[in-house]
């Protein structure tokens, strides 16, 4: 088991003191804390396995053609021994795979970063109002993400297209309100 | 009722900002959401995400921590709003839209205060894993906490079963991935030996006590020379306190290089530094100002330097609302960041230079 220490002052708390659901003093700092453990921290990290060589007509890894396949990968179903299978969200997958899959952005659980396009139009239609004459420019740009990156991903937490759909609209007004606004003022002159 | 997302997450109470740095933590603001199989921490950004995964598999532990930044917070928030009152009602007699603009900061600063206090005590919850110690942002206050812990601890039971006294007595301890991590990062060593590498270089916080110390006699000096009667001599003093503390702060600032477990002083000292910059400006503006009126009174009289400097010294904060919000913005900064900075050196020393070696050692009392 590995000690856990005081969040505080990095002192080493004493084990009989947790799961109590109650507050107890840091023996150094002296600063409240609580601690819930879990069976997690009896367990560690266990080593990793090596496995299998292949003994006689056995299927082989594909990428270790010395080790005995054990599962085939869910994405690709290539063979693949103990060392090479990577379990992730219930499926099993191979290395080749798992970093196709983060770069390429289709493993949600790989990703760490989202650029958010519908806030960045919605953001683009909205802020300037403040300086009106300055949707002259930001609203075809908001227009333009809005429509350009209308398939792409949102928040991993999941949230629809409102904020696509407002500044679609914002900015379809603002565009409007600056073409009638031109007609008036060249209908005006001449 | 915790709100569940498009993608099957349960969006879990409270929300506060990951600070990792003095302006880094402005525009980020964290969010917690109970997934399947993981705690999704969700750092908002204004136009991007970052996304961090806690899987219930792999929670060894969840800690809470009281803290008493609330009170801190509070006292400072008091402290500041009793200045802009008095500084107000200082202005009212002169300019009335100057003191107003004043008593309205001061309003909002007692609207805070009402509504810090209504959310209570604060703590800090930390989620630990085999390789690492996270903090959780959202769950800052002690309310949130005694919510949001009980749904992490049913979850996480969930998947893994409980842990009772016996088998935690049972087993044995070994330095794992985590503890070699923090015992390598210094500070952060589990055995509480966190202060190595702060003990290592011998330095104790000197630079930023002295630096703090003469900010703060400054902050009092120009909240005096406000109150009273303009003197001359003690401008001229705090003149030379100013250039005493730029030199302290840059030696802090040199000195707190790569030091760990420094997180507050270390802000503090930035933040004396931005505070310089705008003091600098604003003495620029204060010199012109003075050339100005020197000039116009006296065109023969102010002829070199030292005269600019003179007609700097003897210009009276209350002579006019302009220069009375200069001083007055000078004196609360000097007296929040002297006196924060100085808290918060000593408040290092207190926990992390001077801990009792007894305590520097860990297995022993995981033993008992």
């Amino acid at each position: 088991m590995e000690p856990i220490a005081c969040t505080a002052c990095r002192t080493t708390l004493s084990v009989s003191q947790f799961n109590t659901g109650a507050f107890f003093e840091c023996p150094s700092c002296g600063v409240s804390l609580k601690v819930d453990a879990f069976p997690a921290l009896l367990r560690g990290i266990g080593p990793g396995k090596a496995g299998e060589a292949v003994m006689g007509e056995e299927a082989s890894c594909f990428y270790h053609p010395g080790k005995k396949a054990e599962i085939a990968c869910d994405y690709c179903g290539r063979f693949l021994c103990s060392l090479c299978d990577v379990p992730l969200d219930g499926k099993h997958l191979c290395l080749t795979c798992v970093e196709a899959g983060r770069k390429k952005g289709r493993i949600t659980s790989l990703e760490r970063h989202r650029t958010l396009y519908d806030s960045a139009a919605l953001g683009l239609a909205l802020f300037p109002l403040v300086a009106f004459w300055l949707t002259l420019v930001t609203a075809p740009m908001a227009l333009y993400i809005a429509i350009r990156h209308w398939n792409a991903p949102t928040s991993v937490v999941g949230r629809g297209k409102g904020r696509f759909v407002a500044a679609i609209i914002l900015s379809g007004l603002q565009i409007m309100g600056w073409a009638l606004g031109i007609a008036y003022f060249v209908s005006s002159r001449y | 009722m915790a709100r569940v997302t498009r993608a099957g997450y349960k969006r879990l109470p409270g929300w506060g900002p990951r600070r990792t740095g003095l302006f880094s933590g402005v525009g980020t603001r964290c969010r917690l959401y109970l997934g399947r199989d993981h705690i999704l921490a969700v750092d908002s950004h204004w136009l991007s995400e970052d996304y961090k995964r806690f899987y219930f598999s792999d929670i060894q532990a969840i800690v809470t921590r009281k803290t008493k930044r609330w009170i801190g917070e509070a006292v400072v928030v008091v402290l500041v709003a009793a200045c802009m009152t008095g500084f107000s009602l200082l202005l009212l007699g002169r300019s009335r839209p100057m003191g107003g603009f004043w008593m309205g900061l001061s309003l909002m600063l007692v609207l805070y205060l009402i509504y810090h206090l209504l959310r209570g005590p604060t703590c800090a919850c930390h989620v630990v894993t085999a390789i690492q110690e996270d903090l959780l942002p959202t769950v800052n206050r002690l309310r949130i906490s005694r919510k949001v812990v009980p749904l992490l601890k049913s979850a996480v039971e969930q998947a893994q079963g409980t842990l009772n006294a016996e088998e935690m007595a049972a087993a044995p301890i070994e330095k794992g991935p985590r503890y070699a991590d923090l015992e390598r990062n210094g500070a952060r060593g589990s055995t509480g030996q966190g202060t190595a590498a702060s003990r290592a270089n011998g330095y104790r916080g000197w630079a930023h006590l002295i630096a703090f110390c003469l900010i703060l006699s400054d902050g009092v000096l120009t909240a005096v020379d406000l109150a009273t009667h303009h003197m001359p001599s003690l401008m001229s003093f705090s003149v030379f306190l100013t250039a005493a503390y730029c030199i302290f702060i840059i030696l802090a600032l040199v000195k707190q290089r790569n030091k760990v477990d420094f997180d507050k002083p270390r802000i503090a000292t930035w933040a004396s530094l931005a505070f310089i910059c705008v003091s600098f400006c604003l003495s620029y503006v204060v010199m012109v100002y003075a050339m100005a009126i020197g000039v116009m009174r006296r065109p023969n009289l102010v002829a070199s330097e030292w005269d600019i400097t003179w007609a700097m010294l003897r210009l009276s904060p209350h002579s006019s609302p302009f220069l009375m919000a200069i001083y007055g913005f000078e004196a609360i900064c000097c007296l929040a960041l002297g006196g924060l900075g100085l808290a918060a050196v000593l408040r290092w020393r207190r926990t992390v230079v001077a801990r009792p070696a007894a305590h520097l050692t860990g297995e022993g009392m995981i033993a008992s």
